[in-house]
């Protein structure tokens, strides 16, 4: 969405922008690895032209204006904690400047959002009516996501005690979809493991098996794995079937939207009303025939 | 350094469980729901923590915490019923901001104050939140909202909102009179809310008008004024006396438009 504010902004041709990178150099894509309590080192490469930026944004009156009174800063906020704040700031200069940005590692989590600005670093006194006056006024803006901790696809396994817990005591596993009351549009922008996860019963000698299992050679095991995928598989698709999961929307690698785009094309189904409407039996079948292919 | 914690999670689905529990086998009465999770165990196998090599919360501290949570709720009346909970609410997120050690990382973890809610303190949360007689006779559990369950826990959740309350806010919130609508108003708005700078900037400027009359429509005027300043100045960035100037703006604005547009106050 764009913003309209009440004076002169910098134009596309004034900047040059570089990627941000994680402190090997590595561009950041979707997402990066992260330690808890270990803060997060990021930078990128950002050019300004001075001279055209002075003309854009105070009509050339002041010819150094735009050296004296713009910054850089980087804010950043975290989805999980909803905590915000600023990370750097960095006069402008006309040469290339690196913005190194650090992420507080005790305050991040999940989805992080890191818009860098241009702004006004004083009050300025001009007579161009449409110059940006006020300490603060932002005259350019970019922003860029990324996800933190959680990016792994694989499904997560716990091993309980089905028993103590209320489940099947005779059942191998079960897949547990933790919070089907919570479910909302935002629910699958979140970290996937965060929604499914595979229950192994630890009172059960075919769940240690599998568990103890080194060779996927073994008939026995291949069996049980297909099996386990197949319900995996079923309890994906189920969740694609909510009323507020958007199959035609282009999820961030390992949330749970992503996680679900993926299970409907490994089964082939292009059409989730179309699915819906089939019957169980139907349905299973065409689950079974994907992971079986 | 302080040393911090992670704290165990509890899964959604044993969470709906223990809820089950305490609404039917104990009709969601504190007493007896205390009495039985002070017979169980602090670290059941299901439990859980977050998947990383930082220090896990001894299990004798848990209990530490338990036992002086519910010394703070006894002080304040526990277990017998009460209407006004606002000191015992500020008590306690004193108590959980400055003892608990957590990371706030852990802290933005559903799963963490389910725990917390249900397993280590749901005496407390059924007192502080009694059941409903609408909750009780309930097919599901979706009224559980207090104890995390449900899509707004993050604000809801009676322990959770209570640390996050005293992590953004400090004595804005210990040491004032500022109620539930304007702590709303803040914590609730993620554009204001993720700045602790801000949060207490705009509380601060609120608490001399707390007792006049349409305090609360002023707080609601105010902070929509505010936001609407956040796409053209960068107000997070500005350094605590700059930023002053701005809310104490926005006030004096609202102030102004309430006081000459009775429309504006239905408005609100």
């Amino acid at each position: 969405m764009s913003v309209i504010r009440p004076y002169r902004v910098l134009e596309a041709d004034q900047l040059v922008l570089g990627p941000w990178k994680d402190i090997s150099g590595g561009v950041i894509e979707e997402s990066t690895r992260f330690q808890v309590g270990v803060d997060l080192q990021i930078h990128c490469q950002v050019d300004l032209d001075l001279f055209k930026a002075n003309y854009s944004l105070f009509n050339d009156e002041a010819p150094t204006l735009a050296s004296q009174s713009l910054e850089w800063v980087v804010e950043w906020f975290s989805s999980k904690t909803k905590l915000g704040g600023v990370t750097s700031r960095t006069a402008v200069s006309n040469q290339s400047q690196i913005l190194n940005v650090t992420l507080p590692g005790d305050l991040i989590g999940d989805r992080i959002e890191i818009t860098r600005k241009v702004i006004l670093s004083s009050d300025v006194t001009i007579d161009f009516a449409l110059a940006p006056r006020r300490k603060g006024s932002i005259v350019w803006s970019d922003e860029f996501q990324f996800r933190i901790e959680g990016v792994g696809g694989q499904m997560p396994i716990t091993f309980i005690s089905f028993e103590e817990n209320g489940l099947n005591r005779n059942a191998v596993w079960t897949i547990d979809i933790s919070k089907p009351d919570s479910l909302t549009e935002e629910s699958f922008d979140e970290p996937f493991p965060e929604h499914l996860r595979i229950l192994l019963n630890s009172g059960s000698p075919m769940s240690r098996q599998i568990a103890a299992a080194t060779s996927l050679e073994d008939p026995a095991i291949v069996f049980i794995l297909r099996t386990l995928a197949r319900d995996s598989l079923a309890a994906m698709i189920d969740l694609a079937t909510a009323e507020s999961f958007d199959s035609g929307r282009r999820y961030a690698t390992g949330t749970l939207g992503h996680q679900l785009s993926t299970a409907l094309k490994l089964a082939g189904i292009s059409n989730v009303e179309e699915f819906r409407s089939r019957s169980y039996m139907a349905q299973m079948a065409l689950i079974q025939g994907a992971v079986y292919r | 350094m302080t040393l911090r914690y992670v704290y165990p999670r509890l899964d959604q689905r044993s969470l709906r469980l223990n809820l089950e529990r305490f609404r039917d086998d104990f009709s969601g009465s504190p007493d007896l729901i205390y009495k039985f999770v002070s017979a169980s165990p602090l670290a059941p196998d299901r439990i859980a923590h977050n998947a990383v090599g930082v220090e896990r919360i001894p299990t004798d501290q848990l209990d530490a915490h338990r036992s002086a949570l519910t010394t703070i709720a006894t002080n304040h009346g526990f277990p017998r019923i009460r209407s006004d909970f606002s000191a015992y609410d500020r008590e306690t997120s004193y108590y959980l901001t400055n003892e608990l050690r957590i990371y706030p990382s852990d802290a933005g973890s559903q799963d963490v104050w389910a725990h917390f809610n249900s397993w280590l303190c749901p005496h407390l949360v059924a007192w502080r939140w009694p059941l409903t007689e609408r909750t009780l006779n309930s097919e599901d559990v979706k009224g559980f909202e207090r104890f995390g369950l449900g899509p707004r826990w993050f604000h809801r959740n009676q322990m959770g909102r209570l640390w996050w309350r005293g992590f953004v806010l400090n004595d804005a919130y210990w040491s004032s009179e500022i109620g539930e609508d304007q702590l709303t108003a803040i914590l609730e708005r993620p554009s204001i809310g993720r700045s602790p700078l801000l949060a207490r900037t705009i509380a601060e400027a609120w608490l001399p008008f707390k007792s006049a009359s349409g305090s609360e429509a002023l707080m609601r005027d105010a902070v929509q004024r505010i936001r609407l300043l956040l796409p053209v100045y960068a107000l997070h960035s500005l350094d605590a006396d700059s930023m002053k100037t701005i809310v104490d703006e926005a006030f004096a604005e609202s102030i102004s438009f309430l006081a000459r547009s009775p429309k504006g106050r239905r408005r609100n």
